[in-house]
């Protein structure tokens, strides 16, 4: 992985920022990777790569900052539709992504941060599924920050998923409602709720989004965290995602801050509930939670031995760039 | 406690030459930010200052703007060219922060410019469901509106363009006047959203649809009953969607704020956002700029 740490006036800008409101859960839409390639005479996997490598910098400054959980846009179902070639590429940088955090794990440079993918797993490539389901795994007891990743996901999928996650529950009365007017006889269903609705669609125990940056200059969400970014401040930045920097990372917050101070946040789903109501939840939703995480250790433990890294692209960025990067803060 | 000795002597004990240190680092620590502490809520409290001054709006300290009149606006936009704009959404959504009841009469013009650049379908959202509770009173603006536009047109001597049926989603009005087509308007509120969902859900488990036997069988099985489509025709439906196709092409936040509100969130997936000035300050000019910079888009779906 990137050595990489913060600059003197990097430590100094996110002490000045924490003074103010700090989002506790930023979601980022990592958009204009080709578009980056194509204007520097790039092949596209070197854009990806690139902004692969800026990816692990804005999870050091969102903690730099106090921020608690980032989730990141990887890879959408829909992007499924572009050349084999792209997408093999594509999950074979995310393999090394994953090879290298492992690797960061066992030799104990990562010990704070939890890592969970959310997305739907029976797209995934197993090679792929295996090694992110053992970095999940090892990586599952490690607080107090949350890296989450967004593969083969899209928003609608992870609202039917939700629906999806009751089926086949047990009979306990105590956490679902018996109803009596089926035609089928007595039915279990659970207590819907929102704060349940949330939680079923990804089973990460996220947090509601406070922020959503979306870089590359489209002004759309893209079927990212639709549900849980609906009250969110979402900041639309022209630059792509490789041309990303500290101070554009920074003015995020910095625009976080001031909308934050117009419109205060809305009460969480959780908060929402009573004590009771809350523990009812709680308790509907273990099942289904046991089961994505049994279902995790089984492709854990299909993981093969991690390969030795190749070494990555990393786009040389020069005093000029810097320069602009601050005046147009 | 250890004790170590070499040739210059009894040494301190060890875990007291480490606490001293670390003591020391505590202190000098302590003190840096005792001195930095308040240049840096200062450095915080100027930025901020500056941002407030930069973005200072005039309009916010008179509550009630200058407004063109309604024939102004009429004119420009019957002068404008349809072919100017390379397209145009069919499904426009507003979404209004702050809403106030004396603002409705400007949310019923808005949709009067959106009707007069051949926008058929409008969703209008408030958090507050201000203007859902206001049906009536919203429909008597628009058709109100919509009369005094044609008479504008025929007296300016503008090309006429022909009144709509008006269709409120969810609502029933006696209508004015029949047209060839329909302008079809659906309000919305913060029910319609998440909590809409919630009790969609609810309902299909209710009706049966994912009934299994209490035997404790986990394995999953394809209920080809709740699919993508079943759920999706049922939140449709909830909110008054389910004549519609589309999902909002643009959203249109009035506000001065960069968030959708809550607005449906199964409804937004490829919707392109614009954040607006607050309704006071918005005008025709701001409308048709946010129209423009939608023409000019780009719509890549994935691929």
């Amino acid at each position: 992985m990137e050595d990489y740490s913060l600059s003197l006036l990097e430590i100094l800008a996110t002490a000045v920022a924490r003074m103010g409101l700090i989002p506790e859960h930023i979601a980022v839409i990592m958009d204009g990777n080709r578009r980056y390639a194509r204007s520097k005479g790039l092949k596209t996997i070197q854009g990806h790569q690139a902004g692969a490598a800026v990816s692990s910098r804005v999870d050091k400054w969102g903690r730099a900052v106090g921020c608690k959980e980032v989730t990141v846009y990887a890879f959408s179902s829909e992007n499924f539709k572009r050349t084999k070639e792209e997408v093999d590429d594509l999950m074979e940088l995310m393999c090394w992504k994953t090879d290298t955090m492992l690797q960061d794990v066992e030799t104990g440079k990562i010990t704070d941060v939890s890592f969970n993918v959310i997305g739907d797993w029976d797209k995934v490539p197993h090679k792929l599924k295996c090694r992110m389901a053992n970095l999940v795994e090892k990586t599952k007891n490690f607080k107090p920050y949350k890296l989450n990743v967004a593969v083969a996901y899209t928003g609608r999928e992870g609202m039917l998923r939700s629906l999806k996650a009751f089926e086949g529950l047990k009979c306990d009365e105590t956490a679902t409602e018996v109803n009596h007017n089926s035609d089928k006889g007595q039915t279990q269903q659970p207590k819907w709720n929102e704060y349940l609705v949330e939680q079923a669609q990804n089973m990460a125990n996220m947090r509601p989004v406070d922020m959503l940056i979306r870089t590359g200059g489209d002004l759309r969400l893209s079927d990212f965290m639709l549900w849980e970014a609906s009250h969110a401040y979402v900041h639309f930045t022209p630059k792509t995602w490789p041309e990303l920097s500290f101070s554009a990372f920074m003015h995020a917050i910095f625009m976080y801050q001031v909308h934050r101070r117009q419109i205060p946040k809305p009460i969480s789903a959780k908060d929402s509930l009573s004590l009771e109501e809350l523990r009812y939840t709680e308790k509907t939703l273990q099942g289904p939670r046991a089961v994505m995480w049994a279902k995790n250790a089984r492709f854990a433990k299909k993981d093969a031995q991690v390969e030795k890294n190749r070494k990555p692209f990393y786009p040389s960025k020069t005093y000029l760039d810097s320069l602009q990067d601050l005046l147009s803060f | 406690m250890v004790h170590s000795t070499n040739s210059l002597g009894p040494q301190k004990p060890f875990l007291a030459q480490v606490s001293r240190e670390k003591c020391s680092k505590y202190i000098m620590s302590s003190y840096l930010e005792l001195f930095l502490g308040p240049i840096k809520v200062l450095a915080w409290l100027i930025l901020h200052f500056i941002w407030k001054i930069k973005k200072f709006e005039f309009q916010t300290l008179f509550r009630k703007s200058w407004e063109p009149s309604i024939y102004t606006e009429i004119k420009t936009l019957a002068q404008i060219s349809k072919e100017d704009f390379r397209k145009l959404p069919q499904h426009l959504a507003l979404v209004f922060h702050n809403f106030e009841e004396e603002q409705l009469l400007k949310v019923a013009r808005i949709i009067t410019w959106a009707w007069m650049m051949d926008i058929h379908i409008i969703s209008v959202y408030d958090e507050k469901g201000i203007i859902k509770t206001n049906a009536s009173r919203m429909h008597k603006f628009i058709t109100t509106l919509l009369e005094e536009v044609q008479a504008a047109q025929s007296a300016k001597n503008l090309k006429i363009k022909d009144l709509p049926s008006l269709k409120f989603c969810n609502f029933t009005f006696n209508n004015k006047f029949e047209g060839n087509y329909t302008l079809k308007i659906v309000l919305l509120g913060e029910d319609d959203g998440k909590q809409g969902i919630v009790s969609v859900t609810k309902d299909l488990f209710q009706k049966g649809l994912n009934y299994r036997p209490t035997n404790g069988l986990s394995e999953a099985f394809n209920n080809k009953a709740l699919d993508f489509v079943t759920w999706e025709t049922a939140i449709n439906k909830n909110v008054g969607l389910d004549w519609c196709d589309t999902e909002p092409e643009l959203m249109m936040v009035f506000g001065n704020v960069n968030s959708t509100l809550g607005f449906l969130p199964w409804h937004i997936r490829l919707t392109e956002i614009h954040w607006l000035p607050t309704l006071y300050a918005s005008t025709c000019a701001s409308f048709l700029e946010s129209l423009q910079k939608f023409s000019s888009c780009e719509r890549r779906v994935g691929a």
